[in-house]
């Protein structure tokens, strides 16, 4: 048994991320006649207010349906997006407003893994060439060592050095999802993020890739934000997970606690929703009804109160805020289940 | 009590005849389908589960062509048909479902003209047609259905146009549903909420299902008998809990093994080394000897045959009293297993 994945130390954890009240709005389209008839500016707003800490060496998840903003809080943090508003502190350096080079300077510090291995690797560059790219533009060796770090980078994913002059075309899912995670660990980075990096490979291989990122995360200390809809996967590779709906977390806690005794009552749907393993244990009654509403217009109070069981009153007018209910365990629910 | 069979596929082969290669995306595959059961095909991509599917109707894209075998519908060979008998089949008998609505919907066209279509025959007028398709709509859970039928495609989200292309399978009251991958597009919920849907109008309008899908969770919660494939043949074939709780197939045992799973957390995967075969260049022997922990040197020489393992239960391995050792990831007590089907 592996102690360090079971239990992560919090108490004497160091943070490496600090995500502070961070929002991500993008505008709608505003046109002339728009102008004209005075019309409001609309937003999708796709992060609202999270806060967040992601600790040094944990494996944090972060799931939700599609269009929750996983994608863009975890851009958002790393700085592929200029943050409407809040606050991103990486290693104890505000990055929320940086530019030009001194952002260039960071972002080897922060790497994003690819959901597609197809199209996030360049088909017309070899597979030496990609990372040679990453290894001389961040200046991370001289040019002369290249090969050996190429060779070691690559041994270290389970690619051998004879793949280096092949191209993307000619790997299959797993192969190319293993290049890509070379890749972004060419530069030494201190948190990775990988957004959904097994959904898109059949599940023989997904195995192999997750083994693979457990294995780089133990040698290498890697602090990893693993996006998933996936909560098998999540639940068997994470130390925290975070739950997100419309752009805000509502739940966070130690995964093993989160998944057994779900507080919000949408982390609750979200563990009925995913089927089960067990062909005797079957049930016909629906995990929840409908769709989630449009990030453009959110319902008023909490978010999820139109699809709630247990709405009140309260839920309708006033937003829940993400408290501390038990040690590290943080829900927004104004009644949080027992 | 005997349930009648529906559907028998007999040594199905479906090639893709390319210029300097030929592809055998299903090589010889048998099976039956009863009334009223969910048969489930599980694999891999690249398996062949999908080709096995859209042979039934004939729906093979060219260079894909059927070039041996027989499926029997209610004793009538489909592969012997000609287009205008096939078309007599096609939505009325059996209706086929895709992974991705949006592009198996026509974004020209309303809801309701496509969901006229299947009507196409009937003598109903368009009053009649329009009461019928809202109906459908209706039935499906699409909500304010008056409205929406006059909509196009690209104002349904994921899970809408889902249920709208099912409500567009069942006009014509099919016997058989196809679900080529019905819920792989869709999130959690939404996958909840269209399987579930799928097993009430399966009782509802006493269909049959073939249910395509590369979820275990999938199958384990919607189908009463399963075929595994592997490299476009069956390797195992039986019922759900027998499956779950007594794999007999190495590839089946390695897929169960490679899942991630709460109680195994902090241990390693076992994930099944090596990458599926090119269907273009099998191996001689066994198909997935290559990746088989088990494989010995006959395995990469002779292929094996299916055979009756157990009673309902078909493997196909040259190590019979290896696979008996197997356990599955659920246990159930002896005498339960096959009161299921």
């Amino acid at each position: 048994m592996d102690d360090m994945r079971m239990n992560f130390d919090y108490e004497h954890g160091e943070k490496l991320v600090q995500v502070k009240d961070l929002s991500m709005w993008f505008p709608m389209k505003y046109g002339v006649t728009d102008f004209i008839s005075r019309k409001e500016h609309r937003f999708v707003k796709a992060v609202n207010n999270v806060d967040l800490d992601i600790y040094k060496g944990e494996n944090l998840g972060l799931v939700g349906e599609s269009g929750c903003g996983k994608s863009t809080l975890a851009r958002s943090i790393i700085r592929l997006y200029k943050p409407t508003g809040g606050q991103i502190i990486l290693d104890g350096k505000d990055i929320t407003h940086l530019e030009g080079e001194e952002l260039r300077l960071e972002r080897p510090k922060m790497q994003y893994i690819f959901q597609d291995p197809y199209s996030s690797l360049n088909p017309r560059m070899s597979v030496y060439e990609t990372i040679e790219e990453m290894l001389l533009f961040h200046k991370i060796c001289p040019e002369e060592e290249v090969p050996n770090k190429v060779k070691e980078i690559l041994e270290m994913c389970g690619l051998s050095m004879e793949v280096a002059d092949r191209f993307p075309g000619e790997f299959s899912g797993g192969q190319r999802q293993r290049i890509g995670i070379a890749r972004s660990l060419s530069v030494n980075p201190k948190l990775v993020i990988a957004d959904e990096p097994v959904s898109a490979l059949d599940v023989s291989i997904q195995a192999q890739i997750i083994n693979l990122l457990g294995d780089l995360q133990r040698s290498l200390n890697l602090t990893i934000l693993f996006i998933s809809h996936d909560l098998r996967v999540v639940k068997y590779i994470t130390h925290r997970v975070a739950v997100m709906y419309l752009g805000g977390i509502v739940e966070l806690g130690k995964t093993n606690e989160v998944f057994d005794h779900p507080y919000h009552p949408y982390t609750q749907v979200l563990t009925k929703a995913a089927p089960l393993l067990d062909p005797t244990n079957r049930t016909r009654e629906y995990a929840i009804e409908g769709e989630p509403p449009s990030p453009i217009n959110m319902p008023s109070g909490c978010r999820f109160n139109p699809r709630c069981p247990f709405c009140q009153e309260i839920c309708t007018k006033e937003v829940p805020e993400l408290r501390e209910v038990a040690p590290g365990r943080h829900v927004a629910c104004h009644f949080p289940l027992q | 009590m005997e349930k009648e069979k529906l559907l028998e596929v007999k040594d199905l082969k479906t090639y893709f005849l390319l210029r300097d290669e030929t592809v055998k995306a299903v090589d010889g595959v048998s099976f039956d389908v009863y009334e009223g059961e969910t048969f489930g095909l599980v694999g891999e991509s690249g398996c062949g589960k999908s080709q096995t599917c859209r042979s039934i109707l004939k729906l093979l894209k060219r260079p894909g062509e059927i070039v041996g075998g027989e499926i029997l519908y209610k004793g009538q060979d489909i592969v012997k048909m000609d287009k205008n008998e096939i078309r007599n089949i096609r939505g009325k008998e059996i209706s086929i479902i895709f992974q991705e609505p949006m592009t198996s919907l026509n974004p020209v066209l309303k809801i309701k003209t496509q969901m006229f279509e299947a009507f196409h025959d009937s003598n109903m007028s368009k009053q009649e047609k329009l009461e019928k398709a809202i109906e459908l709509l209706k039935l499906v859970g699409i909500p304010s259905p008056e409205t929406r039928i006059e909509e196009y495609t690209h104002q349904f989200s994921g899970g809408m146009r889902q249920r709208a292309m099912i409500a567009c399978a069942l006009g014509a009251r099919p016997k058989l549903l196809l679900a080529d991958e019905p819920t792989t597009a869709l999130d959690v919920t939404i996958q909840d909420q269209i399987l579930k849907l799928i097993n009430s109008l399966k009782d509802e309008l006493k269909m049959s299902v073939i249910l395509v899908t590369h979820d275990l969770g999938v199958v384990a919660q919607m189908c009463d008998r399963v075929a595994v494939m592997y490299a476009g043949i069956i390797v195992e074939m039986t019922d759900t809990v027998t499956l779950f709780s007594k794999p007999r197939h190495p590839y089946t045992y390695a897929l169960m093994g490679s899942l991630p799973d709460q109680s195994k957390r902090g241990s390693r995967l076992e994930p099944i080394t090596g990458a599926p075969p090119n269907l273009a260049n099998l191996p001689a022997g066994c198909p997935f000897a290559p990746r088989c922990k088990y494989a010995e040197e006959i395995c990469r020489q002779e292929r094996p045959e299916i055979f009756e393992i157990e009673p309902g239960h078909l493997t196909r391995c040259h190590f019979p009293d290896k696979v008996r050792t197997f356990t599955g990831i659920i246990d159930v007590p002896a005498e339960e297993v096959g009161n299921n089907g």
